[in-house]
């Protein structure tokens, strides 16, 4: 005998707590009900013989408590739900797994339009619907997480029909072996396990094309095994082993059929290096047909418009007709673009006749451009011609230039620039070239701001954050190409006539390393950023190449966290690590379809959220937090779906392999078991469940109570 | 107040244009059932001076001249004087009980017993009887003074009207006032349930040597009788607050049913032997109808 309901000790103790209550309630005086008589003398003759009889009325009262024991025992073996053991082989376990990618958004002509999940769930419903009173099932969505809609197998079919309507398809990836793998792991230990698989097939992460040529190497990795079929190409499947070893019943059901696409594939921009304020955008269309279609291309700009009921006004960039061969791409490139927003969208629509796009999912992609912002910065040098120039060559520089000397960098210095410069925002970056002070005289300016972003160029000094021993005719060894600042740099036989190698501590970041030590360090500390050059650039060749503007550009966009690389969008169907203000405990994020999550955590800066729709996600500070210095109140990210896979919406053309195949519904013939048997006058004959002839007791030990009591024997 | 105007509301239901009608029906009723019979007015057996001759006897010194038969002494020469009969009026005195007890039913017994006190009055002063209220519980709650003639009965009609809730029933000590009280002889209707911790047969016998010819109108309320009691309750007396803790069940409510029986026939057994005129009546039967067994087992209307 197993339980299936609760556990067998929570069983016990509210049966005990029942019986206690049960046996206070009948050991406490009852409060009778008061009735008004004329004349109690009369009652009193009659009740001298009644007392006589007491004893007997209290062993009738017993008999109550104890019918109302056995009651309460029995609903609490009702809830129990204990199975024979026989019993629990009878049934099956299933665990239906459906796909709910965004592949399964496409629409099926020949099935209504109806979408490829609304199929699926209308063939799982056939199997629900078919099951016997004895099978259990679990129903897992699978996506880019796999969610199990039912907790555990259940076999109520109403909880089953609900979280099979409650299915939607998400812009993501499916995780199909994680959702097998989950399967596997949630049919152990249970009896006639088997897993139904709804999907169209298009998940190449479960089956990949082995090259026939070398020959496929069976490889096992972590319990799983490689089944083989097909001849040409050569198809592996990557299955859990006991779907393999057969273990566990398996059967993929294919939804779906053969249908076209056309996809954005690619979606990016990014911005000029010399000129921020202009971008370059670059879009991939790609073409899942198995022929040459026509395209319409639109590029447009989402233009934040309350009067409008989306929101936003759509201004029209650029439209192109776009030719595509069939399983072919197109890359189309916008150049010079200065943005209305910096909420950008692009949109693709078939536009040859008699055909039809089945999966819309993939036709919009969506970008969001940070919004840009001239940067100052404050050069303090004792005359360098060289530097000036190369920041001044920058458009997006606003550059101040001061010798060390001057008095607006020391007490009591200039108060005319004082004044002229506290009516501005501080300097984003202040560079010192050349300059040291000793220690008793730090720079001390109004609009130098501590934290900060500090470019130190051959630092010098006792109050320099860097310490430094100098070297003579540096060889630069390697360069960390993977820093921002060393982007496209090429500093390739620079010739140095001295430089300093500098001290590094923990966390510093080596960008470039000459043969005696570090010669350009970056480091973050305590809110700024540093970065030192050990070298003056007036003794190097740097001087005449344009390396020089490069590396300041690189630098400057380091420290205030701009990029020039390319500016994409968050993936739906993956977990995001999204950035957030310094010092916010917790954000909301509000999805494009008005879903609020309320008090995402953040950790080191960060907030992780899982996203499963395309489009423009607002985030805002947690209620604690709002109103919070330096906290924006509503900032937005953009998240596109670009899945080669998922766009390519071919079903597969066979049923992933498995040994014993099922049709959808049928239930295996049961075997005759000769213990069953001797049950078969409980179980055989009808379809009930022990529980239900514990509901069945009670009943019918209420009605004897109910009979006992108004005949006046229990009271 | 709303309870006090409901209050009143009832009492004006209570003898209403049908009511006069009923009672009025009633005395002509009472008229029929004598027809025939010798009408014999009440008379004492006080021989004053009436103007009936009722017998001679001897002078004495002092008695009045007046009286002197001179015809009987003119033939015997014997001084006697003539007796004639006195006509007194009949007292008929209606108890009724107004404690707490015969505040319950529905309709209260109490106004059951205010309609059947109202009833036998008009009956009394059409009969040119006096008639005299005294309502009682734990002793006499007030009194209406002796009246006689039709044209009173409105008095009887506001005096009951006014009857107010009693307390406890104490039949002997508001006996014991009332014979002290009233030394008129005559008719004593009691009018109660009857339902005296102390015991109703001191408070009768007391009636009785007190030379009052007394009628007992027990009233009860049928659910007295077949209380719809169940399970564990706990009786609480209207009249003493005594409170008992009882499980009924159907065999101890047949127990009470024999035992409220056998109260009413104790009380029944008790006025025949003491040869008082006993009615028993539910107040759920018609109080006319009890109006007429009085009426039939003679006494009241002579």
């Amino acid at each position: 005998m197993k339980f299936m309901g609760i556990g067998l000790q929570s069983a016990m103790m509210i049966a005990g707590g029942f019986a206690l209550g049960l046996l206070i309630l009948y050991v406490l005086k009852l409060r009778r009900r008061r009735i008004t008589v004329p004349f109690t003398p009369l009652w009193s003759r009659v009740l001298i013989d009644k007392d006589a009889s007491s004893w007997f009325q209290r062993l009738k009262r017993l008999l109550s408590l104890l019918l109302w024991v056995l009651v309460t025992l029995l609903i609490v073996l009702a809830m129990a739900d204990p199975q024979p053991e026989q019993e629990l082989e009878r049934g099956t376990n299933t665990v239906l797994v459906i796909d709910t990618s965004a592949s399964m958004a496409t629409r099926e002509p020949l099935e209504g339009n109806r979408t490829r999940l609304a199929v699926a769930v209308g063939k799982a419903t056939e199997f629900v619907d078919a099951m016997s009173p004895h099978d259990k099932v679990m129903l897992l969505a699978v996506d880019g997480q796999v969610r199990s809609l039912t907790g555990d197998f259940t076999d109520d079919v109403a909880v089953l029909h609900e979280a099979l309507e409650s299915l939607q398809p998400s812009a993501t990836e499916a995780r199909m072996l994680e959702a097998l793998r989950t399967a596997v792991d949630s049919l152990t230990d249970r009896k006639r396990p088997q897993i139904l698989l709804f999907s169209d097939g298009a998940h190449s992460e479960l089956a990949r094309i082995v090259d026939a040529g070398e020959g496929a190497a069976p490889s096992t990795t972590e319990g799983e095994v490689n089944a083989r079929v097909g001849a040409e190409p050569t198809i592996e499947y990557v299955l859990p082993d006991k779907l393999i070893r057969d273990e566990i019943q398996f059967d993929h059901e294919v939804v779906g059929s053969e249908s076209g696409n056309i996809a954005i594939s690619g979606f990016n921009i990014r911005r000029y290096l010399s000129n921020k304020l202009d971008y370059e955008v670059y879009v991939q269309v790609r073409n899942f047909f198995n022929r040459p279609v026509f395209a319409e291309l639109t590029l447009y700009n989402l233009i934040p418009d309350e009067s409008t009921a989306t929101g936003f006004f759509y201004k029209i960039i650029e439209k192109r007709t776009l030719e595509l061969g069939p399983g072919s791409s197109e890359l189309r490139f916008y150049k010079n673009l200065a943005l209305a927003s910096d909420h950008l969208a692009a949109k693709v629509e078939l536009k040859t006749p008699g055909l039809a796009d089945a999966l819309d999912l993939d036709n919009e992609a969506f970008v969001l451009v940070p919004k840009f912002k001239q940067a100052r910065i404050l050069a303090i040098t004792p005359g360098n011609l060289f530097l000036e120039a190369a920041l001044l060559l920058n458009r997006n520089f606003e550059v101040d230039v001061m010798t060390p000397d001057d008095p607006f960098l020391h007490p009591g210095g200039s108060e005319e620039l004082r004044v002229t410069n506290l009516n501005k925002t501080p300097y984003d970056v202040v560079i010192f070239d050349n300059s040291f002070w000793d220690e008793d005289t730090p720079p001390i300016s109004p609009a130098i701001e501590v934290p900060g972003n500090f470019l130190y160029i051959n630092p010098k000094g006792a109050a320099s954050p860097f310490q430094v021993s100098n070297i003579d005719e540096p060889i630069i060894e390697r360069i960390d190409r993977k820093h921002p600042i060393a982007r496209w740099l090429v500093l390739k036989d620079l010739n140095l006539v001295r430089g300093s190698k500098i001290r590094t501590q923990s966390g510093d970041r080596v960008v470039v390393r000459s043969v005696d030590g570090p010669l350009v360090v970056a480091r973050r500390e305590a809110g700024s950023n540093l970065v030192a050059i050990g070298f003056s650039i007036v003794e190097s060749d740097l001087v005449f190449r344009v390396a020089l503007p490069v590396m300041l550009i690189n630098t400057v966009d380091w420290f205030l966290d701009e990029s020039n690389s390319l500016i994409q969008a968050y993936r739906t169907g993956q977990n995001w690590h999204v950035p957030v203000p310094v010092g916010l405990g917790a954000i909301n994020i509000k999805n494009p379809h008005g879903a609020i999550d309320k008090n995402l955590p953040t950790h080191e800066g960060k907030a992780v959220y899982y996203g499963a729709y395309t489009g423009f996600y607002a985030l805002s500070p947690a209620e604690e937090f709002a109103g919070m210095e330096g906290v924006p109140e509503q900032w937005e990210i953009a998240a596109n779906f670009s899945s080669a896979r998922e766009s390519d919406i071919t079903p597969a053309s066979k049923p992933i392999p498995s040994h014993e195949a099922v049709a959808v519904g049928e239930k295996p013939t049961e075997e005759k078991d000769p213990q069953l048997e001797q049950w078969s006058w409980v179980f055989n004959h009808t379809d009930y469940d022990i529980w239900l002839y514990c509901v069945f007791a009670v009943l019918g030990l209420l009605l004897l109570e109910w009979f006992t009591y108004h005949r006046r024997w229990t009271v | 107040m709303a309870k006090l105007k409901a209050t009143s509301a009832r009492q004006s239901e209570l003898f209403d244009e049908t009511f006069l009608k009923k009672i009025e029906y009633l005395y002509i009723v009472s008229k029929k059932i004598f027809v025939g019979r010798s009408r014999a007015e009440r008379k004492t057996r006080k021989v004053a001076s009436g103007i009936e001759f009722a017998d001679h006897r001897n002078y004495t010194a002092g008695d009045d001249f007046r009286y002197l038969d001179w015809n009987v002494f003119g033939r015997t020469e014997k001084l006697l004087l003539r007796l004639f009969e006195e006509e007194e009026d009949l007292y008929i005195y209606f108890l009724v009980d107004t404690s707490t007890s015969m505040q319950l039913g529905s309709p209260r017994k109490l106004d059951y017993a205010k309609k059947v006190a109202a009833a036998l009055a008009y009956i009394g002063l059409s009969n040119m009887d006096r008639v005299c209220i005294v309502p009682f519980n734990a002793q006499l709650a007030g009194r209406l003074p002796p009246s006689r003639g039709k044209g009173q009965i409105f008095k009887v009609f506001d005096f009951l009207q006014d009857l107010n809730e009693g307390k406890q029933t104490l039949m002997y000590e508001a006996f014991k006032s009332f014979v002290a009280q009233n030394k008129r002889r005559g008719i004593a209707v009691v009018i109660s349930d009857f339902y005296d911790p102390g015991g109703y047969d001191a408070a009768l016998n007391l009636l009785r040597y007190q030379k009052f010819e007394t009628y007992c109108i027990q009233i009860y309320d049928d659910l007295e009788l077949r209380p719809g009691l169940r399970g564990d309750i706990e009786l609480v007396d209207c009249e003493t607050g005594e409170r008992r803790s009882v499980t009924v069940t159907p065999k101890l409510l047949d127990r009470y049913r024999s035992a409220h029986q056998g109260f009413c026939e104790a009380l029944e057994d008790y006025c025949i032997k003491r040869n008082m005129l006993y009615f028993r009546t539910p107040i759920q039967m018609d109080f006319d109808d009890l109006i007429l067994r009085v009426f039939r087992a003679g006494g009241f209307i002579a």
